[in-house]
């Protein structure tokens, strides 16, 4: 990327003032967007009755907190259920999509035109939350199973145009006729020349539906019912709601105050589970979703 | 008799549809997932023109006498439904979008005039961060820095002389805290789009600008700006559908009986009756239909419109 040139000793004053402030602004503001993550690790690790003097830094660190999360009915199957449904979700998802938008990326497919308006008018127009209800739990009669969490939300149409025109635009055409003229049917050039070459896309999909199978929880309060079944995200959420201390039986409400641990620290605390996976992954994995975005915006 | 032009012309064919039948192949699963999960609720909607009984199911329930019932129903509710919850909706929804739509542009112009280039990839980095936090994390911290009785924004009112505020149990801070919550997770991530425009605009015409004389704001105005218009508007007809649909997701999570009656909004009420409540499937389905048909003539109009004015259009 070539930036544009400096000419710092041509800047007029009003342009040198901008420059400042616009540095020192954009500092503040992403110390701003920074905070509450900040806050939420230091109350999570400081120590009783002192989460609400906690501003910035942790007052008597201790991982107390952390200890306790195991005991906490659901966290740790809701921590495993996650990680399955992620998954063989994200398995499922990747297997249709990429095999769909391969098909649809090929000019000779007869019926292509049919097929792309086939899935793009579903962008449009939808089913609506009652009518899908009704046919997830009344017609199909998948409440409350494993499949509920993997099949209905398994293609993202946006991720698969995506691919689509991944495949058609940055994999040459005559490595395709070249693989053609050796004898390579479509079956193998999918397998050995256009795979391989579009790793960058099938990783970066992968993530965005990695991120959205592990952030999401309406699913799964939508169509579960048995507590041992839910993703850490319900168990957040319903922590959440009925704060998590007041859930627990009395022993455990014995241990917590004998440990000195403060109910707000255990909610951030499985808060910092939960979000710390994805987080530690971005600056990692940013270059990956910065081309998703990218490529998403040309027009499909 | 076969001319050789026209052997040549369905064998050409027939390669074709030999080549095309491996695809169909590939194209067995994933069309029945559409079917079954996209176009058999589509057509589950008939169940607005019905009266839906569990046991009966789509099909077999019987067709409403009058077909239109249900809409006319809500319709002539003045009352609750267009008063609350259309009111609502059309609120937070278009505040929310024109918010949310605005401020990543300004964001990333910011963010481009940045020369400090280690500096600008370390914010950026930072500002995208919130995109990856789920909602409920979101809300669940919000809500405990944001309680009345110990949360540190309270705390810091109180160390500033202020009054403790109940900001979730009071309707007109909803929506500001609605609005924060979304430019908090989005606005960072939103930016890479026009970063990554901004990027293929040609430096040529950066540089001959300079040379005749044109400032600093000069440049963002007639150069950076006309170069993300077509980003710009794009972006715009996509984000028009959240003017009415508004997500279930946060307002959910946010809702308290104290705030409802900003935050009952549209998938809200159709959960309510819908699931939650009363069952009352066939009326929700109509109000959810009404609202889909609603936002494709939005979408329509959108595109429309900017096809006319700047011939960057959707589809």
């Amino acid at each position: 990327m070539k930036r544009k040139p400096l000419f710092i000793s041509r800047m007029s004053t009003g342009e040198r003032v901008f420059e400042f402030f616009n540095i020192i602004f954009l500092g503040l503001l992403c110390a701003l967007l920074l905070y509450p993550l900040i806050y939420m690790i230091s109350v999570s690790v400081s120590g009783y009755g002192k989460a609400d003097e906690v501003f910035l830094l942790p007052i008597d660190v201790q991982f107390n907190a952390y200890k306790m999360l195991t005991k906490i009915p659901n966290v740790l199957s809701g921590y495993q259920n996650t990680i399955l449904y992620v998954f063989f979700g994200v398995s499922t998802s990747m297997i249709l999509t990429t095999m769909m938008a391969y098909a649809l990326s090929k000019p000779y497919l007869i019926g292509r035109r049919f097929f792309s308006l086939f899935i793009v008018i579903t962008m449009y127009f939808s089913g609506g939350l009652i009518p899908s209800y009704i046919w997830i739990t009344n017609g199909l009669q998948w409440g409350n199973t494993f499949w509920v969490m993997i099949i209905p939300g398994a293609i993202n149409t946006y991720n698969l145009i995506v691919m689509r025109t991944y495949f058609t635009s940055s994999v040459p055409r005559e490595l395709e006729e070249a693989a053609e003229i050796d004898g390579a049917g479509t079956l193998r050039t999918f397998w050995s020349v256009y795979l391989p070459l579009s790793k960058p896309i099938l990783a970066t999909i992968t993530l965005f539906y990695f991120v959205a199978g592990w952030n999401s929880w309406m699913g799964a309060w939508l169509y579960l019912d048995d507590p041992t079944k839910y993703p850490i995200q319900l168990v957040l959420r319903n922590a959440m709601q009925q704060s998590l201390t007041s859930g627990l039986s009395g022993g455990l409400m014995a241990e917590l105050i004998q440990n000195k641990i403060d109910g707000t620290s255990l909610n951030y605390a499985l808060t910092v589970c939960v979000i710390l996976p994805l987080l530690i992954l971005v600056p990692f994995l940013q270059k990956f979703f910065v081309r998703g975005v990218t490529i998403g915006s040309v027009k499909g | 008799m076969k001319t050789p032009a026209s052997n040549k012309k369905s064998w050409k064919a027939n390669s074709r549809l030999r080549k095309s039948i491996p695809l169909y192949l590939f194209m067995v699963m994933p069309i029945l997932w559409y079917i079954l999960f996209c176009y058999v609720p589509m057509f589950g909607n008939i169940i607005a023109f019905k009266d839906y009984n569990s046991f009966l199911g789509v099909f077999n329930s019987p067709w409403l006498e009058d077909p239109l019932e249900h809409f006319k129903a809500f319709l002539t509710n003045k009352g609750l439904f267009w008063d609350v919850v259309f009111k609502n909706t059309l609120l937070v929804g278009s505040v929310t979008t024109v918010i949310t739509f605005v401020v990543p542009i300004a964001l990333a112009l910011l963010f481009n005039e940045l020369r400090l280039e280690r500096y600008r990839k370390t914010l950026q980095t930072i500002s995208y961060m919130p995109y990856f936090v789920s909602t409920v994390a979101i809300v669940n911290i919000a809500l405990t820095m944001l309680a009345q009785s110990d949360g540190v924004i309270n705390n810091l009112l109180e160390l500033l002389g202020q009054e403790r505020i109940d900001f979730i149990n009071q309707p007109e801070w909803f929506l500001p805290i609605y609005i924060i919550l979304n430019l908090w997770r989005g606005a960072g991530w939103s930016t890479i789009i026009y970063t990554s425009a901004m990027t293929s605009i040609d430096p040529q015409l950066y540089e001959s600008a300079e040379l005749d004389g044109a400032s600093r704001f000069d440049r963002i105005w007639h150069i950076t700006l006309p170069g993300i218009m077509p980003t710009i508007i794009i972006m715009m007809i996509l984000a028009i559908p959240g003017i009415l649909s508004g997500d279930l997701d946060m307002i959910m999570l946010l809702q308290t009986p104290g705030n409802s009656s900003i935050s009952y909004t549209m998938p809200m009420y159709i959960y309510d009756k819908g699931i939650y409540g009363s069952h009352e499937y066939s009326y929700t389905t109509a109000v959810g239909l009404f609202m889909s048909v609603l936002n494709l003539v939005l979408i329509w109009i959108a595109n429309k419109v900017s096809s006319k004015v700047s011939e960057t259009s959707l589809f």
